[in-house]
């Protein structure tokens, strides 16, 4: 009896013990378990893109649209002092800017050559929103405030190529700037600014609007290029063009003989991103915190950081290094992607994910005639129809057809020109052209 | 370079899961169980381990006692070798369709890399099916090697004399997998027939000509003659264009257009030079200038797209800037 009762009260014990284990581990377990699917899903998912048995296209686009549409919404959500600070137009003054030091001392190297009587064109050279026209403000106000400047933006007129419509656009620009006035040639004008006693510097932004892929289409460019080579002792010349147009124009036109040096904007470090972020952000006087994912949060790395401020260390480092694979060196792009990804906001804080929700590997499916297409637009930064029927040798029509529905799927946008590569996708189209051997 | 990182990945993440998965299968006994009905005929020998094979248990130590029996036991066709071959068969085919057809696909992203990926394939047949030979042969009949050698022999020798020609074949194949004079995705010219291979086979080279004719040349054939390749393995070719002049022609302007002509080509490969060669040439008493435009394409496969619009930008052009007239076009025929 006394055995049965000390038998009973053991297994009281056990049973309590063994249900207060299970209470205690059960969500653990359960949380273990959750993990181990999610991270069972996401590799089935990777698998199937390395595999390239990723979801049909169709599916992709869907979200990309997605992703786009929402975009809109999400950035005009937030206040408009926030926006203003993550403008996306050129930088007016030195207050943001930052990690392009190395380019500004260049330009400074290469104002004393010129001050010592040598030639020095430059051109400065990177993708559309990589800080191209905030390195020329800046360099206005730090480096060439004693000089008379002159600025020609060659994305004020519509795509030019012929060499009769260029001194037309030339002659307007220079009309108030006290250069001579009333050339009836080209040539006239050249010889004129020759004779000028006093040096000037001259900013010429967008040189890729001046030709098109034709064979006509070369002659505005060629007769610039003289006209710079003619007049570089009595013009500083500062030319900024995009890095795909620039690289064509070398294979074919030999361009780099004509320029003295060539200031690549194309890279940044992932500290440059944080940088330039941060600085802004900052001065919106709101906190900044991370969020971390499923993924993350399931991840034996994340669980074994132990505060939270190491937390917010490894997330924020996460999310700049995504940052930067998605931008390349493209500022705007990748202020575009911290605006669209944003998970909350209020007064006091911004709460951005740890990592970018963003697949465009549906950009490998589209179809030849779109792939040349996108070529095109990366050349010529600016496309209308006409232009682009001229280039490929088609009708207007067709070319209208094929650009009307690549806007309507969002991989072009339309402009006062035209249209152009939408800035998400600046960066996977380039790397889809590089797979295909079409840019390199 | 990232996404062929994840290909790369992904490959060698499927290969793992087929060798694990083997191992499993084989470590798990399954096909030593399929035997085990078969050893049980032997009442005088102690019972082998369930995961030990045939062919293992005749390499034990247990000297030629034990090793002569087993031996004749492999000789037997059993019920169970059969079902294996039939599944080891059945499982090779479905591997190797899985792993061409994903190959196929993931070659088909990426230009650059198309013909690295796609010249794998002829080597995973290869190599897929002498494996798959060899584990039939040694688990699911449980052949010791001497023995598979000897029949191998004799019939390699009976085969040899009665299908002399599909050896040859065969062993044109792998003298070509070997010796690569071309590989999957090269354009080739073999004797008259021009196109980009399909497939490389143990008896035939399978090429697709530009009018999209799939034609398949025993390689014996191909052995036997000399073989011409555009590409040789890079997906850029040099394509020519050839146009005949009035020699009174403006020659540097003409020069200019074309040049530009193949410039401005959607299909260009700039990484290589574009030339504009002109040669005299006299054709029935007349004089004739011939310009070989030679530039090269970016993807092989767009190689008469490219040929195609360079001489329709030409002639275009030419007639535009008044160097040549509809009249002269006609009379520069040089058998007229």
């Amino acid at each position: 009896m006394l055995a049965s009762t000390t038998l009973n009260k053991k297994m009281t014990s056990y049973r309590r013990k063994v249900s207060g284990r299970v209470k205690q581990y059960l969500p653990h377990l359960s949380d273990l378990v959750s993990g181990a699917i999610y991270r069972s899903r996401c590799n089935l998912f990777r698998l199937r893109e390395m595999t390239g048995l990723a979801p049909k296209r169709a599916d992709a686009e869907e979200s990309f649209a997605r992703f786009i549409t929402d975009a809109e919404k999400h950035i005009n959500a937030l206040p408009e002092d926030y926006l203003e600070l993550f403008c996306l137009s050129p930088l007016p003054n030195n207050q943001f800017f930052a990690a392009r030091q190395a380019e500004l001392d260049m330009l400074q190297e290469e104002l004393e050559r010129w001050q010592n009587g040598k030639f020095t064109t430059t051109a400065l050279i990177g993708e559309r929103g990589c800080g191209k026209t905030t390195l020329l403000n800046l360099a206005e106000q730090q480096l060439y405030s004693d000089y008379s400047i002159v600025k020609i933006d060659f994305l004020d007129t519509e795509t030019i190529f012929e060499v009769d419509v260029l001194f037309e656009f030339l002659k307007q620009k220079l009309a108030h700037t006290g250069l001579p006035a009333g050339c009836q040639t080209i040539d006239e004008l050249e010889a004129r600014i020759i004779e000028l006693p006093e040096q000037r510097v001259f900013f010429v932004e967008n040189l890729q609007q001046i030709f098109l892929r034709t064979t006509f289409g070369f002659d505005a460019l060629e007769r610039f290029l003289l006209f710079v080579s003619r007049t570089h002792q009595k013009i500083h010349w500062l030319i900024t063009c995009t890095i795909y147009s620039w690289e064509y124009f070398a294979k074919v036109l030999n361009i780099d003989e004509y320029v003295h040096r060539k200031i690549m904007l194309d890279t940044m470090p992932r500290a440059g991103y944080e940088e330039i972020i941060l600085k802004r952000h900052k001065a919106s006087g709101r906190r900044l915190r991370f969020k971390p994912n499923p993924e993350i949060t399931n991840s034996r790395r994340f669980r074994k950081l132990k505060t939270e401020k190491e937390r917010q260390t490894y997330l924020k480092n996460l999310f700049f290094q995504q940052l930067s694979e998605l931008a390349m060196g493209n500022i705007t792009v990748a202020i575009l992607f911290l605006l669209r990804s944003y998970k909350r906001f209020s007064h006091a804080s911004l709460t951005l994910p740890a990592t970018i929700d963003f697949n465009p590997s549906f950009l490998y499916q589209l179809p030849a005639e779109e792939h040349f297409t996108l070529i095109a637009f990366l050349q010529h930064d600016s496309l209308n129809e006409e232009h682009h029927a001229l280039i490929f040798h088609q009708d207007v029509q067709q070319s209208l057809l094929l650009l009307n529905r690549m806007a309507n799927k969002g991989y072009l946008e339309k402009n006062e020109t035209g249209y152009q590569i939408h800035p998400f996708l600046y960066r996977p189209i380039v790397r889809v052209l590089k797979s295909d051997n079409i840019i390199h | 370079m990232s996404k062929f990182k994840n290909y790369v990945t992904g490959f060698v993440f499927l290969v793992c899961v087929g060798v694990i998965g083997w191992q499993l299968l084989m470590g798990g006994g399954l096909v030593a169980q399929a035997e085990l009905p078969a050893e049980a005929d032997v009442a005088a020998e102690p019972a082998p381990a369930a995961n030990t094979s045939p062919a293992q248990q005749e390499s034990a130590p247990d000297g030629e006692e034990t090793a002569e029996p087993s031996l004749q036991k492999t000789w037997k066709i059993t019920f169970g070798g059969i079902v294996w071959t039939i599944v080891f068969f059945l499982a090779a085919l479905f591997i190797i369709r899985q792993l061409t057809h994903t190959l196929e696909r993931m070659a088909e992203f990426s230009t650059q890399l198309r013909l690295t990926i796609k010249r794998l394939i002829p080597m995973i047949h290869i190599l897929g099916w002498a494996a798959a030979a060899y584990i039939i042969a040694t688990n699911a009949f449980a052949l010791p090697i001497q023995t598979l050698i000897a029949i191998s022999a004799s019939a390699g020798i009976a085969l040899g004399f009665a299908s002399q020609d599909i050896l040859k074949n065969i062993f044109g194949g792998i003298m070509i997998v070997l010796d690569r004079p071309f590989q999957v995705g090269d354009k080739v010219e073999i004797g008259s027939h021009y196109g980009e291979v399909l497939q490389i086979g143990l008896r035939s080279v399978r090429i697709v000509t530009p009018d999209d004719n799939l034609v398949s040349i025993p390689n014996s054939e191909v052995m036997g003659q000399s073989v011409s390749n555009a590409n040789a393995g890079e997906s850029n070719a040099q394509v020519v264009s050839e146009f005949y002049l009035p020699p009174d022609i403006e020659l540097i302007q003409a020069k200019k257009i074309a040049y530009r002509a193949a410039a401005v080509s959607r299909y260009v490969f700039l990484n290589k030079p574009i030339t504009v060669i002109v040669k005299n040439e006299v054709h029935q008493g007349r004089s004739l200038l011939k310009m070989r435009l030679k530039a090269y394409v970016l993807d092989i496969r767009y190689e008469a797209l490219f040929a195609s619009e360079m001489t329709e930008t030409v002639i275009r052009e030419f007639m535009r800037a008044g160097l040549i007239n509809t009249e002269q076009l006609a009379q520069l025929n040089p058998a007229s």
